[in-house]
């Protein structure tokens, strides 16, 4: 397992390189720069704001001074004077990384039941009652539910704060509405590798055996049954930890997903580099830790 | 088809509608539930605390460096320069780092007393000193330090020369320290607006020991502007400062005027979003929105007038004509297009035939329909120039110029970046022109680095723009566009029109001043590179437990006055 884990990490290193290339070059190619401004300002100023970001020089040195300051941690952030890359993200993350969390957790906790409460009871009203219920979260986005349980919630009953990340209580709305989005995506998921899996020789021996129903499910089935979530898990941790710019910006929660937009606006060279590579270590990592729980959990796998 | 009735048809409701009737019954049942706790806003005023919405998060606080509006409200705490403002009616006033000041008859020397008690905010409390000022204005000037706003001090003497490196030895700038406490200027011209200018931060000093311990005086970016190392001079020091999510400020004790301060604390949020802070607002977050969205106004005006601030704001709307032809290689239409708008009589039948008071009555927030590009109550100065709107004008001087009724012109490309209001104003205008004059304008929106590009590589046939006035002074708006000026980018060039903003450097009486600024704008509206749509207004909610914070015309407020009345809410 641990040449297994290696390997994998050893295969990570192009990938990421690569991409950190193909970001590098899309970011120069996009019209207008950093310091392009409502304001002109005269070519020889611009010029010497260029020098000091180290834009003047070629191209594939200042690839490689991004990619090693980067690495050595003090690559200024242009859009946020005074500050580096690194520094803005560890202040952020926390806040999308805490945000994220609870919102899993509501999804897995709603998603999982639902799904399999679903599948139980398959083509039945319950299932495709609970379908809908699930489909409607899917299409619903995140800037129509957000200000709806802010409406209801907030303004209506006065229960929690309209935006902010400072009391407890304040997490309550912007975790429901991200966790609702992928709840329902789980049960959908949830629905179908429990299909699968109830479908099956096992299943029925089990039953004619006489398992009761609740521990056929909690003990033989969910295991198999939750592996299209599980290998689901990997990505969509990623996403949801690395922040929702929608989520934080209709609650005004200071997290790291609002850059993944503002720095791409604002052609903020090295926040953009930053804030992708960032997101494709965690893609990576995260991708990694899922296939070894589906080998742990499908013993049909093997770490190869 | 069934001709039975279901019950009462006054019962009767569509399932939206009645999900809508049921969210307005858990609305109002709630309204009178919550009303027990006591909202942020309310809580404030007990603490003096003040909650303001502030734009986009500060790009940073060093005041030689950036160049938003977000950061100029954050200065006004933190900060402070040689001359304040009236909060009305902005008139220089001796409440800041000067205590009087001299200017010289000829209007080029001024010689400022600064105060003996301003102090720095460190712990020492080093004396604010004239070559505190005398650093920083090196630091602007400096052409390393790059500074965006280094033109603001090109008024002192050889302050261009020395900004452009044409004059390598700073001591030859007009700018000298006669002792600890006198300043002296001495400019390249009488400036009547200099004392307006000063209370820009562009001309506010930093304190020079700071600036050395953590980087070097033309250091574009250094850790000097974080909270545990940041000295200012103004009435509050920078205490918090977390990355999109709020600055903090507190009351300095120490602050020369500190008597007069009222407020405790301020708080900036960085809250980006309109409706988000429109939410804020409402729910008792904030004293005070950043802006206010469009469509918000109507509603606003008549539901809460009394938080409901609209006042006139020193800028102008318009579009830009690309006067420049077209580039070798391009194709027969865009060829056309830019050949058509070089002539003057098509850029008039353009600015005559937009109706200006339709546009500014979709917007409905009391903008001014801009028949000049001075706008009004900007000092001592009166529009002598007006566009006349005329169909019947405009139709009859497309035909003069060979296009009877539109025939002949290709498609005009206008380009606006990505926002609600400028869309909708690019749509009226495109019908007025095609139903008024037979004239086809496609619309082209582009995220805003984009659209910069395009203005400043000559890439548009028409394009929206902005301009927002840096002082209190027609010069703010008229001496852009003379020939290759920066901010021009239409290739306008006009000899007279450059000689008037010449001369007018140089006036010796006001008379004289307005007059030439007044050819100069007549200039400006019969070469017309430039279609004036509207004249700006500020547009914020302001809560009224928020005292003496009067509007002005440069939306500027210093925060010494300000405070907040718990007694609104008894």
């Amino acid at each position: 397992m641990f040449k297994f884990v290696f390997y994998r990490l050893l295969q990570a290193i192009p990938v990421l390189l690569i991409l950190s290339i193909i970001t590098f070059v899309l970011c120069r190619v996009a019209p207008g720069n950093a310091f392009l401004d409502e304001r002109a300002v005269p070519p020889s100023v611009m010029k010497k704001i260029e020098e000091a970001n180290g834009l003047d020089k070629p191209l594939p040195v200042q690839y490689f001074v991004t990619m090693s300051s980067l690495l050595a941690g003090d690559l200024p952030a242009i859009k946020n004077l005074g500050r580096t890359v690194n520094e803005l993200i560890a202040e952020t993350f926390p806040y999308s990384f805490e945000l994220g969390l609870i919102a899993l957790v509501i999804a897995l906790l709603l998603g999982i039941p639902l799904g399999v409460f679903a599948a139980v009871r398959r083509n039945t009203l319950a299932d495709y009652g609970s379908m809908s219920v699930a489909m409607f979260g899917i299409c619903l986005p995140t800037f129509v539910l957000g200000p709806m349980l802010v409406l209801v919630f907030a303004v209506g009953f006065g229960w929690f704060n309209p935006l902010g990340w400072e009391e407890p209580s304040d997490r309550v709305l912007p975790c429901l509405t991200l966790g609702t989005y992928y709840a329902a995506y789980i049960a959908r998921l949830t629905r179908g590798g429990m299909l699968e899996v109830l479908n099956q020789d096992f299943v029925r021996t089990a039953r004619a055996k006489g398992v009761p129903p609740v521990t056929l499910i909690v003990r033989h089935t969910l295991k198999g049954g939750l592996l299209p979530v599980v290998s689901y898990l990997g990505p969509a941790f990623a996403r949801i930890i690395s922040g929702s710019f929608v989520i934080e910006t209709i609650f005004f929660i200071p997290g790291l997903g609002r850059f993944f937009v503002t720095s791409a606006f604002n052609r903020d060279y090295n926040m953009i580099m930053g804030t992708v590579l960032f997101y494709a270590t965690l893609l990576v990592i995260l991708n990694l830790v899922v296939d070894v729980i589906q080998v742990l959990l499908n013993p049909r796998l093997k770490f190869q | 088809m069934s001709t039975k009735t279901k019950g009462n048809p006054r019962w009767r409701v569509t399932p939206t509608q009645a999900a809508i009737r049921c969210l307005g019954w858990i609305a109002l049942l709630s309204f009178t539930s919550s009303c027990d706790r006591p909202s942020r806003v309310e809580m404030a005023a007990e603490t003096q605390t003040f909650l303001m919405g502030n734009g986009a998060e500060p790009e940073g606080l060093d005041p030689h460096i950036v160049t938003g509006v977000p950061e100029n409200r954050i200065f006004h705490s933190i900060l402070e320069g040689l001359v304040g403002i009236d909060h009305a009616t902005l008139a220089p006033t001796s409440d800041a780092g000067a205590e009087s000041w001299t200017i010289s008859q000829d209007g080029l020397v001024y010689t400022f007393q600064l105060r003996k008690n301003a102090t720095w905010s460190n712990a020492e409390r080093d004396p604010v000193t004239a070559h505190d000022y005398v650093y920083s204005y090196n630091r602007v000037l400096h052409p390393d330090t790059a500074s965006k706003y280094s033109y603001m001090l090109y008024p002192l003497k050889n302050g261009e020369a020395f900004n452009k490196g044409d004059l390598k030895d700073f001591s030859q700038v007009g700018v000298k320290a006669l002792d600890d406490f006198t300043l002296e200027f001495q400019l390249e011209s009488p400036t009547p607006y200099l004392l307006s200018m000063l209370n820009h931060y562009s001309w506010w000093p930093v304190h020079p020991p700071t600036i050395e311990k953590h980087g070097e005086m033309t250091q574009r970016s250094s850790p000097w502007t974080r909270p545990q190392n940041f000295v200012g001079n103004g009435p509050f020091r920078l205490v918090e400062w977390k990355v999109n999510n709020r600055i903090v400020v507190e009351k300095r004790e120490d602050y020369w005027d500190a008597d007069r301060v009222k407020l405790n604390k301020v708080i900036f949020y960085p809250i980006e979003n309109l409706e988000t802070e429109q939410r804020a607002f409402h729910q008792g977050y904030i004293h005070v929105t950043y802006e206010m969205p469009a469509h918000r106004i109507r509603w606003s005006l008549e539901k809460y007038p009394e938080a409901t601030e609209i006042d006139p704001y020193l800028g102008v709307y318009y579009f830009r004509v690309n006067l420049t032809g077209s580039k070798p290689g391009a194709d027969a239409q865009r060829e056309a297009a830019r050949a058509a708008l070089k002539d003057k009589r098509v850029r008039k039948a353009l600015a005559l035939s937009v109706n200006r008071k339709a546009i500014c009555d979709f917007l409905a927030a009391g903008q001014l329909p801009a028949h000049g590009f001075v706008p009004p109550g900007t000092f001592g100065y009166e529009s002598a120039s007006s566009l006349e709107e005329s169909l019947e004008k405009a139709k009859s001087l497309l035909a003069e110029a060979g296009y009877p009724n539109g025939a002949g012109i290709p498609e005009f490309h206008l380009y606006y970046n990505t926002h609600e209001d400028h869309k909708l104003v690019a749509e009226i205008v495109q019908q007025q022109w095609n139903k008024g004059l037979g004239i086809r304008v496609a619309l082209f929106n582009q995220e805003w680095k984009s659209y910069l590009n395009t203005v400043a590589n000559f890439n548009y046939d028409l394009a929206r723009a902005a301009w927002i006035g840096d002082y209190n002074d027609p010069n703010t708006f008229l001496d852009m566009w003379v020939t290759d000026g920066g901010n021009n980018q239409t290739g306008f060039s006009h000899a007279r029109y450059d000689e008037l903003i010449r001369l007018a450097a140089r006036a010796s009486s006001p008379e004289e001043r307005l007059a030439l600024f007044q050819e100069a704008e007549s200039i400006l509206m019969d070469e017309l590179p430039v279609i004036p749509i509207y004249f700006y207004v500020s547009k914020h909610m302001l809560h009224p437990s928020v005292k003496a914070r009067p509007p002005n015309i440069l939306d500027r407020h210093p925060f010494k006055d300000v405070y907040l009345d718990p007694n609104y809410f008894n």
